[in-house]
């Protein structure tokens, strides 16, 4: 053991553990994400407790995001510019659900659409009404892309 | 096994086709390579060797029933029945306890989970 420390508790004489100051160089916890949209597609890991949550993010974040925009630009990509028919494979599926998934949950954090159902479907039925194009719009997209989750479900869980 | 591709969790069935691997690009690999970030596995050695943790799935207002579904099928290998009860648990109850296992293989779940929009925690059982 490196300067002494005691290998059944490396703290007991002060001495903080060298492997673990080695793995914790150029390792700093993340703190969350400031936007809410963001907030909710990275959510905290642990409720009450934001040391263990910024410690878990600094694991995972990283990965979480690349695959959360690898499948948003797989979706992207894949939508046929002039329209038409799509063929997806099961995991195509899956990464197509996944980013739906995504997209709507950003979209309701810019609706507002918060944790009461009936309130909810009420407030997007006003928003798809909007005289304001951009919120009528963003509520459309809302509920084409819930419709088009439903419908790839059902084609899905035929598989499972 | 999109966050962490080399540590498959064994205390679940994994589903045979799974989403698509996004290897971490994180410096030195670190998500696979410290593992043990929290400091409990040597603060005391003589009490609590592992104690169970659970993966808790809270009620949200955007996700679909069906997907919800989807996805304990998915991400557990869970029967449909078993992941029936357990969507409509996280519904009606506004939660549901998922999974059980070590604090390692909860943080996992919890980021599959994630992965999929679904908002997880996890928590050291009582």
């Amino acid at each position: 053991m490196l300067l002494g420390a005691d290998p059944d508790n490396p703290a007991a004489n002060g001495i903080p553990d060298p492997l673990e100051q080695l793995a914790a160089l150029g390792e700093q916890d993340t703190p969350p994400p400031q936007d809410p949209a963001l907030h909710r597609l990275l959510p905290d890991a642990y409720v009450d407790d934001p040391a263990a949550s910024a410690r878990a993010r600094r694991l995972t974040e990283d990965s979480l995001r690349s695959g959360k925009v690898e499948r948003m630009r797989m979706l992207h990509d894949g939508l046929p510019a002039d329209g038409g028919d799509v063929s997806l494979s099961v995991q195509e599926a899956d990464g197509w659900l996944r980013a739906l998934t995504d997209l709507r949950l950003v979209l309701a954090v810019r609706l507002d659409i918060d944790d009461d159902e009936t309130s909810d479907q009420k407030l997007l039925q006003r928003a798809l009404l909007s005289e304001d194009d951009s919120e009528a719009g963003t509520a459309a997209i809302y509920s084409y892309a819930g419709l088009l989750s439903e419908s790839l479900i059902t084609a899905l869980m035929g598989d499972l | 096994m999109e966050v962490m591709p080399e540590t498959p969790s064994a205390h679940v069935p994994v589903a045979p086709t799974g989403p698509p691997v996004v290897v971490a690009s994180a410096p030195g690999g670190a998500a696979t390579a410290e593992p043990q970030a929290d400091t409990s596995a040597w603060t005391d050695a003589t009490t609590e060797p592992d104690l169970p943790w659970l993966t808790i799935v809270w009620n949200d207002p955007v996700n679909l029933m069906p997907y919800v579904t989807y996805v304990f099928q998915t991400v557990f290998g869970y029967s449909k029945q078993k992941a029936t009860r357990l969507m409509l648990d996280v519904h009606q109850k506004g939660r549901a306890v998922v999974s059980r296992g070590s604090h390692d293989e909860m943080e996992v779940d919890v980021a599959k989970l994630h992965s999929y929009g679904l908002w997880a925690t996890l928590t050291k059982d009582q």
